[in-house]
């Protein structure tokens, strides 16, 4: 079958795992705080904000409708960044069915919008930037293979979070802690995305037949059989 | 539910409450406030109650975690409380929210099933 084929059949159990539920359950806390942020405006997760103005949050499947959206679309930005396409759709496979995509893909927390753009980063880094503008976590899934050749890129978006989220002293850093980081697990969803995109990297790596050398071709002149 | 994330059903509360688990979809559902039944608020639950106020109480997920869990530190205390609603424990725990009364009198009465 044509791996486009396979990446509809994908995109269409992604949508699936991500859109069933979407109204089912009250929002949670922090969604309510969501909902707060595009109401009265807020210093963090400017652009969620923006989906909450287009989209609305009156209702639960308004609030979440963006997110739902933007996970699903993670799904295309990763086959569109991994050049090699059999990789992409195992690692779409994987982005799609687990449960910790699924789960963070559909509550309105920025997780879903930053994933996408991040993922688009690989691609191009300036993508970073509406990432960043989203959650800071986003630097956690860096193309670290890109960072050599792109470093001015990188050094504006580094000093934008630093600006962003360390500067202004309104931005709510209280939750910040080694132990909350490491227990909850909405703040793995981008380093584990991340972790995908090195994984599709070295699997390319590894099933890529490698380049042939640029031999140059000498000219022999005066070939003498021995 | 996955994680750290519990989402429970606060659209199902149509009563006017006093301390809320969760106040923020509490509010979001009804667009009333209450106070947070939350460590920070014990002194003046208890404080309310101590001067005779019967206080209506809207108990989430957070119930059964340590953020709200105060009223009931003795762990023993805190398993005869919901071994007296059983129902109350399997809803709370299965995204329900349950509604309960307190007072010094009366004690805990649990009151969802009546006033929904």
């Amino acid at each position: 079958m044509k791996p486009q084929y396979w990446l509809i059949i994908i995109l269409l159990v992604a949508g699936f795992l991500r859109f069933r539920h979407l109204s089912d359950y009250g929002l949670w806390v922090d969604e309510c705080l969501y909902v707060g942020y595009v109401q009265d405006g807020a210093s963090q997760e400017h652009i969620p904000q923006i989906f909450g103005y287009i989209f609305g949050v009156e209702t639960d499947l308004q609030t979440r409708l963006p997110f739902a959206i933007c996970s699903t679309l993670t799904v295309l930005a990763l086959y569109y960044v991994i050049p090699n396409k059999k990789t992409a759709l195992q690692i779409c496979a994987v982005f799609a069915t687990l449960p910790l995509f699924v789960w963070w893909g559909h509550l309105a927390r920025p997780y879903a919008i930053a994933g996408l753009f991040m993922v688009l980063a690989w691609r191009n880094p300036y993508w970073l930037i509406p990432a960043i503008l989203t959650t800071p976590i986003s630097l956690l899934g860096l193309n670290i293979y890109d960072l050599k050749k792109n470093w001015k890129v990188y050094t504006f978006i580094l000093i934008l979070t630093i600006v962003l989220y360390f500067i202004r002293s309104d931005y709510d850093r209280g939750h910040w802690s080694a132990t909350t980081i490491l227990t909850a697990t909405r703040w793995w969803y981008l380093p584990i995305l991340g972790l995908l995109l090195h994984c599709a990297k070295f699997m390319g790596f590894l099933t890529e037949p490698k380049p042939k050398k640029n031999v140059r071709r000498i000219p022999i002149v005066g070939l003498v059989k021995s | 539910m996955f994680g750290e994330s519990r989402l429970s059903d606060w659209s199902k509360v149509k009563v006017e409450l006093d301390y809320a688990t969760n106040i923020l979809p509490y509010h979001r559902y009804t667009g009333r406030w209450a106070e947070y039944l939350r460590r920070e608020e014990y002194k003046g639950f208890i404080d309310r109650i101590e001067a005779g106020d019967t206080l209506r109480i809207g108990m989430d997920y957070y119930a059964l975690t340590n953020m709200s869990r105060v009223y009931f530190l003795d762990s023993k205390k805190e398993f005869t409380f919901f071994q007296s609603f059983p129902f109350a424990y399997y809803s709370i725990e299965n995204g329900g929210v349950e509604v309960f009364e307190a007072s010094k009198k009366g004690g805990w009465v649990w009151t969802t099933s009546t006033l929904r």
